[in-house]
């Protein structure tokens, strides 16, 4: 609708311009005349309007003459004038006209324009949604098969990692029937030679407690009129090197003498062979010894 | 990580277990036990220091001041009951008189197990006062909770000069009874019969008293006819003994104290051995009124006489036992002299003696456990102890001249009459065998010990 609004007005317009433009133009030559008569350095410049203005710009004379002419030209020229006017009508009808035409040609021209836009656009739009679903497609295609990758490699994976799990595994069951088999011989190896330790420690004790056990027998004078039966229970205390520390009755035989008998005798036989080796000797830093005057040393002289 | 951790873990477990069993099975074993059961048969080792006021050096013992040198005498005592290994005196260099200055190592060092301390000073006219210590020079070590038993005995005594060797001997006797848990015999005296032959005279007899030891001796009788067999009744204070002063054998009682004595017996024939029972109210004696020479008893309040062996052997020598229920004498009833044991209560005789073929003059040691004798082989005698529950016989003295065994009150030590230097002398041997003594020599032969008991 506004096309046809805009294509109306717009017939009219340009003659309608164009016979208000040769109007003013003619008031302006007949108010301008005199002054107009020295030529102006100005209008030396200016070269179009120079050859305007030349062509009516004559002298006063002249100007009278013409304004004469004008006037009577004046009724020709209105008369010129709206047969021009009509023409021009004429013309601008004709030009509407063409106008019309033309524009109606372009708006079909544009139209089919359009309808190519269109339909190219439609192609396009055509040719794009096939891309597009090509896309989609590929897309999805790419899609499922990174999924399916994916599937396959998270199945590759878990694959892997059953597998590795179950090596995994196996190899700790392995490491752990090594380890307890390991183990078990560290165990018997441990006790082995803790026995052996115990052994050697045992055999060393042995060794030295019959040294320290002859030592102070040899030392003990067994006191006389001593019931046989009785028995006085001592506790020493050795420094390293065996020297005799402390000797305290721990049971009383009942009789001091039998008690001071064993007390001196251990006295008297500090130092008692001990193992110089510390760790041995800690296990004769105290000696518990039980004294009982069973019998007489028949190798004592 | 797993590997390791596990390893760790396990290593852990081991070491857990290891520290259990040690920490449970340590305890027991981180003090060692020992069990002895043997020692020596060793005298005991001792030093008598010098007493303080006292001569240092009393090696001349002749002299009276001398005789009254407490340390030395006390040495002496030790010394010769065999059961003391007195220290030489002449080693010792230090000389504390009481127990507060003692330098145990010293004393350790010197050998010794005990020390024997003291102190005399005047106390008034004729009087002195002396202390003395003896003390365990192992005890004073740390002894747990009033460990101060080093002080074995300690006393203090005022006494006459006069008194000091029988105070010394009194010292002696505590010294033995603390270290040996018997009592000491060094208070008790001993009757003997002394012969002194002069030429051109007829020999005199003297019954004498003195100090076990020889010292002191006092005549307790005199006579130009023989004196034999003294026996000490058993509180001490009596002596029986068998004299001849009347040309033939007569048993007669003496009280030492005041030299009053009674006729007892005298039958026809023998009359003599004569052996107090251990109540003092009856006399074993050998008499033969009734033909060849047998054991009687004589009740002392009525002069009852029971006889109590018979046959048609010679058995003498009687000697009761501790329980006083049986008597020994010496019998050659088997062929040669041997000892018989007589049962007081039903009469039954049994020998017991089967070692060689000649052992008389037995008596019982105070536990009635042994025997003492004389035993001849191949022509010496010496004295013999035998054992009655395990049988045991051990020669006690071996100069091959000893006669009349006595033994003295605690068994210790057995007195007999032996020749030195052309005479007779009493000599000592510990019932162990360790020591063999002389008694100091005296004016004649001397014959026929007998040992007091104990003397209140």
């Amino acid at each position: 609708m506004s096309f046809s609004v805009e294509t109306k007005t717009s017939s009219y317009k340009l003659p309608l311009i164009l016979a208000i433009m040769v109007h003013a133009i003619l008031i302006w030559f007949i108010f301008t005349n005199v002054e107009l008569a020295v030529p102006t350095p100005v209008a030396q410049k200016r070269q179009k309007p120079v050859d305007i203005v030349k062509a009516v710009a004559v002298n006063q004379a002249q100007v009278e003459d013409e304004i004469a002419k004008i006037k009577a030209g004046q009724q020709q020229k209105q008369q010129r004038q709206a047969a021009q006017q009509r023409k021009l009508q004429k013309l601008a009808q004709q030009a509407a006209q063409a106008r019309a035409k033309e524009q109606a040609r372009l708006k079909q021209l544009k139209a089919e324009q359009a309808k190519l836009q269109k339909l190219q656009a439609q192609k396009q739009r055509a040719a794009e949604k096939r891309l597009a679903d090509l896309k989609k497609r590929q897309a999805a295609q790419q899609q499922s098969l990174a999924k399916l990758e994916k599937q396959q490699a998270v199945a590759a994976t878990e694959n892997a990692k059953q597998e590795a799990l179950a090596k995994q595994q196996a190899a700790q069951a392995q490491q752990k029937k090594i380890a307890q088999q390991e183990a078990a011989k560290q165990a018997a190896e441990d006790k082995a030679a803790t026995q052996a330790r115990a052994q050697e420690l045992q055999g060393v004790v042995n060794k030295y407690a019959v040294m320290i056990k002859q030592s102070i027998e040899q030392r003990w004078i067994i006191p006389d009129n001593i019931n046989k039966d009785m028995s006085t229970k001592l506790q020493v205390r050795l420094a390293p090197g065996g020297t005799v520390v402390d000797v305290r009755v721990i049971t009383s035989s009942g009789d001091t003498r039998l008690d001071r008998s064993a007390r001196a005798a251990v006295f008297k036989a500090s130092p008692l062979p001990v193992p110089s080796e510390p760790q041995m000797f800690d296990r004769f830093r105290v000696l518990n010894l039980t004294l009982r005057p069973e019998g007489v040393l028949t190798s004592s002289t | 990580m797993i590997r390791q951790s596990k390893r760790f873990l396990q290593r852990c477990a081991v070491l857990s277990l290891l520290t259990y069993l040690f920490l449970f099975s340590v305890p027991s074993q981180a003090e060692l036990n020992l069990e002895l059961t043997k020692g020596i048969d060793r005298a005991l080792p001792i030093a008598v220091v010098p007493f303080a006021g006292q001569a240092r050096d009393a090696s001349n013992s002749d002299t009276k001041q001398a005789q009254q040198n407490i340390a030395a005498t006390i040495q002496s005592d030790l010394q010769h009951s065999g059961r003391f290994k007195v220290t030489d005196p002449q080693s010792i260099k230090r000389f504390p008189h009481t127990a507060d200055g003692i330098n145990y190592r010293y004393w350790q060092k010197l050998g010794v197990d005990d020390i024997v301390v003291g102190n005399v000073e005047p106390a008034g006219i004729g009087k002195v006062k002396v202390s003395f210590d003896l003390i365990d020079v192992y005890g004073k070590a740390k002894t747990g909770p009033g460990g101060s038993n080093y002080l074995l005995a300690s006393k203090e005594f005022v006494v006459k000069k006069s008194d000091l060797r029988r105070l010394a001997h009194h010292i002696s006797d505590i010294v033995y009874k603390e270290l040996t848990g018997k009592a000491g015999i060094f208070s008790t005296r001993v009757a003997y019969i002394v012969v002194q032959r002069t030429q051109g005279k007829p020999p005199q007899y003297l019954l004498e008293v003195s100090d076990f030891d020889g010292y002191d001796p006092h005549v307790l009788l005199h006579s130009d006819q023989p004196i034999m067999s003294p026996a000490w009744s058993p509180d001490g204070k009596e002596l029986a003994y068998v004299s001849f002063e009347k040309k033939h054998a007569e048993i007669y009682v003496v009280d030492v104290a005041s030299g009053k004595r009674r006729l007892v017996t005298s039958y026809p024939g023998i009359n003599g051995a004569p052996a107090w029972s251990p109540n003092g109210k009856q006399l074993a004696v050998v008499l033969s009124k009734g033909g060849n020479p047998r054991i009687y008893t004589i009740d002392l309040a009525t002069n009852k006489v029971t006889v109590v062996t018979r046959g048609w052997s010679i058995d003498t020598e009687p000697s009761w036992a501790p329980d006083g229920k049986s008597l020994l004498f010496t019998s050659d009833r088997g062929g040669s002299p041997q000892i018989y044991r007589v049962n007081l209560a039903n009469g039954k005789i049994a020998r017991m003696s089967f070692n060689g073929s000649y052992n008389a003059s037995a008596s019982f040691a105070p536990d009635g456990q042994e025997i003492v004798m004389l035993h001849k082989n191949g022509g010496l005698f010496n004295v013999a102890l035998q054992n009655l529950h395990t049988g045991t016989f051990n020669l006690l003295t071996n100069l091959g001249q000893d006669q009349s065994p006595t033994m003295a009150p605690n068994g210790s030590m057995v007195m007999y009459a032996t020749r030195f230097g052309g005479r007779g002398v009493l000599a000592v041997a510990s019932t162990d065998g360790r020591v063999q003594m002389r008694l100091p020599a005296r004016n004649g032969d001397v014959q026929e010990p007998a040992w007091s008991p104990f003397l209140s």
